[in-house]
């Protein structure tokens, strides 16, 4: 974080931006990428969560020269935005001012089945919304979700575990705003995830009896084959 | 037929087609559904399935 006290015209004001990417919220990358014609003073707002009519009223604007660069920087990183796959270990939320850090497990099957229906049917839309403007033709190769269609996602899937309730698919979509409290770099990697997972975001189970006699037949097969003398490769 | 009697009406419903099929029409026990971890629910669909295909092939049998 980078921070600068400047004067305006009703006194000081402190401005503290992000130094880098992995200090940007999903909800500040989501917020620059919904403009594209944005400026510099609208930008800083956005990073230092302070409204832009008070970033107007500075009486020097060479004081925000520092800014400039970051951003600069800050642009260049976010172009690499989805290169970044790799699941963090831990994900903390601050929910009004109590901080709850969760493991992200390496199988995210979604929970409950309301979350589960709710994050297919927006992995689904992406999807399809991306093959009709772009073909079929390798869509895997191009297709990259949108900041949003991420945010609601996570917000279905971290809703009960993070806030400890019974699901609800209204409040589930109100959490997407505490989603969008969470560091991009760590939050992008999880919703990729599903999108690349998809249509397998869940794996189906049976019960142990199934299991077990899947097992079992596949033993007898593997016995069958040895008495046949066949060769497995 | 379905697509005859006009079964494109429901798309709009999404996956509360699903749900409402679950709780036999009652909405009160949407939430107890939506709450189920999403194997349980798989398998009753996938059961749900393979017990009306199983009907049809006896309806079928029957019939012939």
């Amino acid at each position: 974080m980078i921070e600068k006290t400047v004067k305006n015209l009703h006194g000081k004001l402190s401005i503290k931006i992000p130094s880098s990417i992995d200090e940007i919220t999903l909800g500040q990358v989501m917020e620059l990428l919904e403009s594209p014609l944005l400026n510099d003073l609208e930008a800083i707002g956005i990073l230092s969560g302070v409204p832009l009519p008070e970033i107007q009223n500075i009486k020097d604007f060479d004081d925000l020269h520092v800014f400039g660069e970051i951003i600069l920087r800050l642009s260049n990183q976010l172009k690499n935005l989805h290169s970044n796959n790799k699941l963090p270990k831990r994900i903390t939320f601050h929910l009004a001012g109590v901080s709850k850090t969760v493991n992200v497990l390496q199988n995210l099957s979604v929970e409950p089945a309301g979350a589960f229906f709710a994050s297919r049917e927006i992995i689904a839309e992406e999807i399809n919304e991306h093959i009709t403007k772009y073909g079929n033709d390798d869509w895997q190769l191009s297709f990259n979700p949108s900041l949003k269609a991420c945010c609601q996602v996570l917000a279905h899937y971290f809703y009960c575990r993070i806030t400890g309730k019974m699901y609800n698919e209204y409040e589930a979509e109100e959490f997407t705003n505490e989603v969008k409290k969470l560091r991009v770099m760590e939050a992008l990697p999880i919703a990729k995830h599903f999108f690349h997972c998809y249509p397998h975001l869940s794996k189906t189970k049976t019960g142990c009896l199934n299991l077990l006699l899947q097992r079992w037949k596949k033993k007898r097969e593997l016995a069958l084959l040895k008495s046949l003398s066949i060769s497995i490769p | 037929m379905e697509k005859k009697a006009g079964i494109s009406a429901f798309e709009k419903f999404k996956y509360i087609n699903t749900i409402n099929s679950l709780s036999g029409g009652e909405i009160t026990k949407w939430p107890e559904i939506l709450n189920m971890p999403y194997e349980r629910v798989l398998t009753k669909l996938l059961l749900n399935k393979t017990e009306s295909e199983y009907q049809k092939r006896y309806s079928d049998l029957i019939n012939n």
